[in-house]
C-alpha cells in the first residue's frame, strides 16, 4: 500500500477529501483488499474515539481553583509588602545558611562513601545522616512555628531564624553524637 | 462577532485589569472544557484536577500576556497541554496493561442508536479502553488526538494551540490512529476475523 492512498485515508477521517477524491479512494479501496481492511481499522479506531464522551470536572472543581487562587494572592500581596532591607536581609541569610550546610552535606556523603565496603558500617552511616536531615526538619518547623506571630509586625525576624540554622545543626550534631556514642563504640 | 465572543473579551479584559471576578467567570466557563483535556491526557481523575487548577493558576499570572487577536479557548487549552505534556515526560508512566482481558462476554461491535442497559456498560468498557490506548501514545501524538476529537480542532488549530507546523501535526495524527489501530488490535486478537464490509469492495 502507498503513503499516498494511506495519507488519503487519514484525510478522509479527518474530514478534509474533496468529494472528488473521495470517490477516487473508495474506487481504489475496492480493487485492494489489504487497503480496505487497513481503511476498516483506522475508521473503527476514528469512530471509537470520537464517540468517546467529555469528562465532566468535578461540581466543586471551580470552586476550589478560585480558593487557591485567592489564598496564592494573598500570599503574594503579603510578600511584595516586605521592605526591600528586609528582602535583601531574608536572601542573604538563606545564602549563609546554605554555605554553613554545605560542609555538613559533603562530610555525610564521604561518610557514606567510606562505609560503601561495609554494609554494617554504611547502614548506621546512613541512619545517621538520616537522623540528622529528620531532626533538621522537625527543628526548623518548631522555630518557625514559635516565630510566626512575631513575623506579622517583625518580618526581621524570619532573617534573624535563617541566622539560627548554622548553629541548630551544630547543635544536632552535638546531640547525636552524645546521644548514639555508647552504641556505637559498643558497635565498632 | 457573536454575543458569547464579546462578552468572553469582555470577562478578559476585565481580568487583566485584576477584577477577580471575571476572571471567576472565566475559570467557570472552560473549567470543565480544561479538565476534560487534562482527563485525557494524563488518565486519572485526580491528576486532571490537579492540572487544571495548575493550568488555571499559570493563566491567571500570564493574562497580561494573553494575545486578544487568537481565540482566548484556544489560548488555554493550549497552556492546558503544554503542562499536561510536561507533566508526562516528569512522571515515571505507570502503562495500563493492555493484556488485561475485556469482561468475559463483551464483544467489540457498537450497537444501535438506543443504548440498552447492556449497550451502556459496553460503551463504559470502550471509554476505559480508549483512555488506555490514549496512554500508550507519546505526549504530542495524545495532545493532536485529544484536540482533534474532543475539541474539533483543524489541522491550523492543532499546530497554533501545540506550538508547531500544520504538516507536522498531520504526520502526528496520522501515526496516531496507526498506533491506536494497532493497539486496539492486539485487543482484539482473540476475536475471530470478520469479513471485510462490503460496502468497500462494491465499486
Amino acid at each position: 500500500m502507498t503513503d499516498p492512498l494511506r495519507q488519503r485515508m487519514h484525510e478522509k477521517l479527518d474530514g478534509v477529501l474533496s468529494e472528488e477524491m473521495t470517490e477516487d479512494l473508495f474506487r481504489r479501496l475496492a480493487g485492494d483488499e489489504n487497503a480496505a481492511r487497513e481503511y476498516e481499522r483506522l475508521e473503527t479506531v476514528d469512530s471509537l474515539l470520537a464517540a468517546t464522551p467529555h469528562m465532566r470536572a468535578p461540581q466543586r472543581l471551580a470552586v476550589t481553583i478560585m480558593a487557591h487562587l485567592a489564598q496564592r494572592i494573598e500570599t503574594q500581596a503579603r510578600v511584595q509588602a516586605l521592605p526591600a532591607s528586609v528582602r535583601a536581609s531574608l536572601m542573604k541569610s538563606l545564602s549563609l545558611s546554605m554555605t554553613a550546610a554545605m560542609p555538613m552535606m559533603v562530610g555525610a556523603s564521604w561518610m557514606v562513601l567510606n562505609a560503601a565496603g561495609d554494609p554494617a558500617l554504611l547502614t548506621r552511616a546512613t541512619e545517621r545522616v538520616i537522623t540528622l536531615m529528620v531532626l533538621l526538619v522537625d527543628a526548623q518547623i518548631s522555630l518557625l512555628d514559635a516565630v510566626e506571630p512575631y513575623l506579622r509586625d517583625q518580618p526581621e525576624m524570619a532573617a534573624a531564624c535563617l541566622q539560627l540554622l548554622p548553629s541548630m545543626m551544630l547543635g544536632l550534631l552535638d546531640y547525636i553524637e552524645n546521644k548514639q556514642a555508647p552504641e556505637f563504640s559498643d558497635g565498632v | 462577532m457573536p454575543e458569547s465572543d464579546l462578552t468572553l473579551l469582555e470577562w478578559v479584559e476585565a481580568a487583566q485589569r485584576g477584577d477577580q471576578d471575571a476572571f471567576a467567570e472565566l475559570v467557570y466557563s472552560f473549567t470543565d472544557a480544561v479538565y476534560n483535556l487534562c482527563y485525557r491526557m494524563l488518565g486519572t481523575g485526580a491528576e486532571a484536577e490537579d492540572a487544571t487548577q495548575e493550568t488555571f493558576l499559570k493563566v491567571f499570572n500570564h493574562l497580561k500576556s494573553y494575545d486578544r487577536e487568537r481565540s482566548f479557548k484556544t489560548w488555554l487549552l493550549s497552556i492546558a497541554s503544554n503542562h499536561c505534556i510536561d507533566r508526562i515526560r516528569k512522571r515515571r508512566l505507570s502503562v495500563i496493561s493492555l493484556d488485561e482481558p475485556l469482561p468475559s462476554g463483551s464483544t467489540l461491535e457498537i450497537g444501535s442508536d438506543e443504548p440498552q442497559p447492556e449497550e451502556m456498560i459496553l460503551r463504559r468498557e470502550q471509554t476505559r479502553m480508549i483512555q488506555a490506548l490514549l496512554d500508550e501514545l507519546a505526549p504530542d501524538y495524545r495532545a493532536a488526538v485529544v484536540l482533534r476529537y474532543w475539541y474539533d480542532y483543524s489541522y491550523v488549530e492543532i499546530a497554533e494551540a501545540l506550538d508547531t507546523t500544520e504538516s507536522a501535526i498531520k504526520s502526528r495524527l496520522f501515526r496516531a490512529r496507526q498506533i491506536l489501530a494497532e493497539r486496539y488490535d492486539e485487543q482484539r486478537a482473540a476475536v475471530p476475523e470478520r469479513p471485510v464490509n462490503p460496502r468497500l469492495l462494491e465499486g
